[in-house]
């Protein structure tokens, strides 16, 4: 089997996806496609549909027209356990009252690696123990998991993703409830990982200096696809987000060398 | 440092383990010396070591207090392990095999064998117990599974109302049966492990084994459901289809017991919570302390039943219940104290 996918071939590819609650259409006939190895932001406003698509690609929905396809391979052709071992979802906050500790929820990133029967084994250990590591959670891998804090959390949740050892990490909006500090440190985890990204963003600054793609979705239809600097524009603030807005550049530049567009806004709208 | 910390959970994890095997093997041999007749673990221990002596003492102890001591641990393992099972699959805390309607339903079906056929006791009171309770769980799926969306709240608030459809059917029932049956079945639906014989323990004896095998062997599943549906989809756990057979497999455990020993409260909720006081239940480790300590418990809950009053027994779920309730109320009280 071919687990390899040659470079600039699609690695998940949307084909015409449209889904809705009831009479409500949500998503509009959606076509995108996801290059492997890069790192792709998607941005929109509230209400825009950037949950909804997301769940789309990671199973949660069944869309009602169109497919989804990741390796040329219709996602819902996969058995679950074989499109998890292929795919890892970063989720935000879910709180929870039951007494897990940090290592278990990471260990279950081996849930669709696992049969029903198998232990952890060395190798297992050695593997969320690397996780543990690289997320910077070595000290707290014995607490329970809600003593954790928001940041401390995702931190986790991104760890159990490296445990799950997916071609495709999905995030949506895993930053969200953080503070800027941990905004940063979690996207950057996330970019250091080296697997391909496709991650919706609440912080347009942040999704900027991050991404090597943004796709912009408005009312369930995709505006505008492309570099940051192609994509972030004083028009396409105003069309999108309603905001009167300035681009310039950042004083950093990205790790490629590129610049990075760099937002204000303006205020007085009333 | 990570592999320091791991190797002291799993050490604190094979303390509980050994700790509460310990417990379990001490309780169910000390237990045998409790009773209407005077024995003491000597006795106990004669009757199992000199196993020619047909004295009265080793008749009582094995004929009539072994099979009803084990029957009072599978109970309560099984309770608690269902209790446990259903409190991960819906997330919520206070869920137990009686918040489903999965009691009702089989009270429901031995009130009616009692009160049409006039059956006490026997493999029948497990058939009807059985059915009921099946009857009540597909109403359950049905009604749940119909709305695609919220299926944990619908699940939940579902098994509420079909709990108490079948509470009034059963009252029903009772209401219109001679004062004679009236008392039998209020001291059946008590809960007892009075007709504990060595002839019917094989059925709860399989069926909690096995249904408890089942779990164990899902327990990286159990985990995920923790973090959400969404969470678990995306580890690869079909959800809702999970979810059912979890649920089918506590309510065969719940059905089986509820048939051979009545409506006995509350083990199914307090016991994995008193557990996930003291470790995480994420582990085999964690699932088999939680089932032990739940057997544990209930023998001596049959112990206090048989030896609080003088010639008299009193029903186990009037102790469990109010222990049960001490125990909820103080655990909101120290949950508010918290926050």
């Amino acid at each position: 089997m071919h687990t390899q996918t040659p470079l600039n071939t699609p690695l998940l590819n949307v084909k015409n996806v449209s889904w809705g609650i009831g009479n409500k259409t949500i998503l509009k006939k959606i076509d995108l496609k996801i290059t492997t190895g890069k790192f792709v932001g998607l941005i929109g406003p509230n209400g825009a549909g950037k949950s909804s698509l997301l769940r789309c690609l990671y199973r949660f929905s069944k869309p009602s027209d169109g497919v989804v396809e990741f390796n040329n391979t219709d996602i819902w052709q996969l058995k679950s356990d074989e499109y998890a071992k292929k795919v890892a979802v970063v989720l935000q906050e879910t709180p929870s009252q039951f007494n897990l500790s940090v290592f278990d929820v990471i260990a279950l990133g081996l849930t669709p690696h696992k049969s029903l029967f198998s232990s952890i084994t060395n190798i297992d250990k050695q593997k969320i123990t690397q996780a543990i590591n690289t997320v910077g959670l070595a000290d707290h891998s014995d607490q329970s998991f809600e003593s954790l804090s928001g940041g401390e959390k995702q931190r986790a949740l991104i760890a159990r993703a490296i445990v799950q050892q997916p071609q495709l990490l999905i995030m949506d909006e895993p930053t969200s409830h953080l503070d800027v500090k941990y905004q940063i440190q979690v996207m950057e985890l996330a970019k250091s990982l080296g697997v391909t990204v496709f991650a919706s963003f609440h912080d347009l600054n942040l999704a900027s200096a991050m991404c090597d793609e943004l796709v912009v979705i408005k009312n369930g239809e995709i505006t505008h696809t492309g570099a940051p600097s192609e994509v972030l524009t004083e028009n396409m603030l105003g069309d999108v987000f309603g905001v009167c807005a300035q681009v310039n550049n950042h004083p950093q530049l990205s790790k490629s060398g590129n610049s990075i567009p760099h937002i204000t806004y303006f205020y007085g709208y009333k | 440092m990570v592999t320091n910390n791991m190797s002291a959970v799993n050490t604190r994890h094979s303390l509980a383990l050994f700790v509460s095997v310990a417990a379990a093997l001490f309780s169910l041999f000390a237990a045998l010396s409790f009773g209407a007749a005077e024995t003491s673990l000597q006795d106990v221990l004669n009757s199992f070591l000199l196993s020619n002596e047909a004295s009265f003492n080793t008749r009582i102890i094995f004929e009539l207090r072994m099979p009803r001591t084990l029957l009072a641990f599978l109970a309560g393992s099984g309770l608690a392990i269902s209790g446990l099972i259903l409190q991960t699959v819906t997330r919520n805390p206070l869920a137990d095999p009686y918040l489903f309607g999965i009691s009702s339903g089989a009270s429901f079906g031995v009130v009616l064998l009692m009160a049409l056929a006039g059956v006490s006791a026997g493999f029948m009171l497990s058939a009807a117990a059985l059915l009921g309770s099946l009857l009540a769980m597909s109403l359950l799926i049905l009604i749940a599974g119909r709305q695609q969306s919220a299926q944990v709240e619908s699940m939940l608030l579902a098994g509420v109302a079909l709990s108490f459809l079948f509470s009034a059917f059963t009252s029903l029932l009772l209401y219109w049966s001679d004062p004679q049956a009236v008392a039998a079945i209020l001291f059946w639906t008590l809960g007892s492990f009075a007709r504990a014989q060595w002839a019917t323990l094989w059925l709860p004896l399989l069926v909690i084994t096995l249904c408890t095998f089942v779990m164990l062997s899902f327990r990286r599943q159990l985990n995920a459901m923790l973090l959400g549906d969404e969470s678990a989809i995306t580890l690869g756990v079909r959800v809702q289809r999970f979810r059912i057979l979890m649920l089918v497999l506590s309510s065969l455990i719940t059905a089986v017991l509820v048939a051979m020993c009545g409506g006995i409260g509350f083990v199914g909720l307090m016991i994995p919570h008193i557990v996930r006081f003291f470790i995480s239940q994420g582990t085999i480790a964690g699932l088999l302390v939680t089932s032990l300590v739940g057997g544990t418990f209930m023998v001596w809950v049959d112990v206090l039943s048989r030896s609080l009053l003088k010639n008299q027994e009193l029903p186990v779920g009037v102790i469990t219940a109010a222990i049960g309730s001490v125990f909820f109320l103080s655990l909101l009280f120290f949950r508010k104290r918290k926050v």
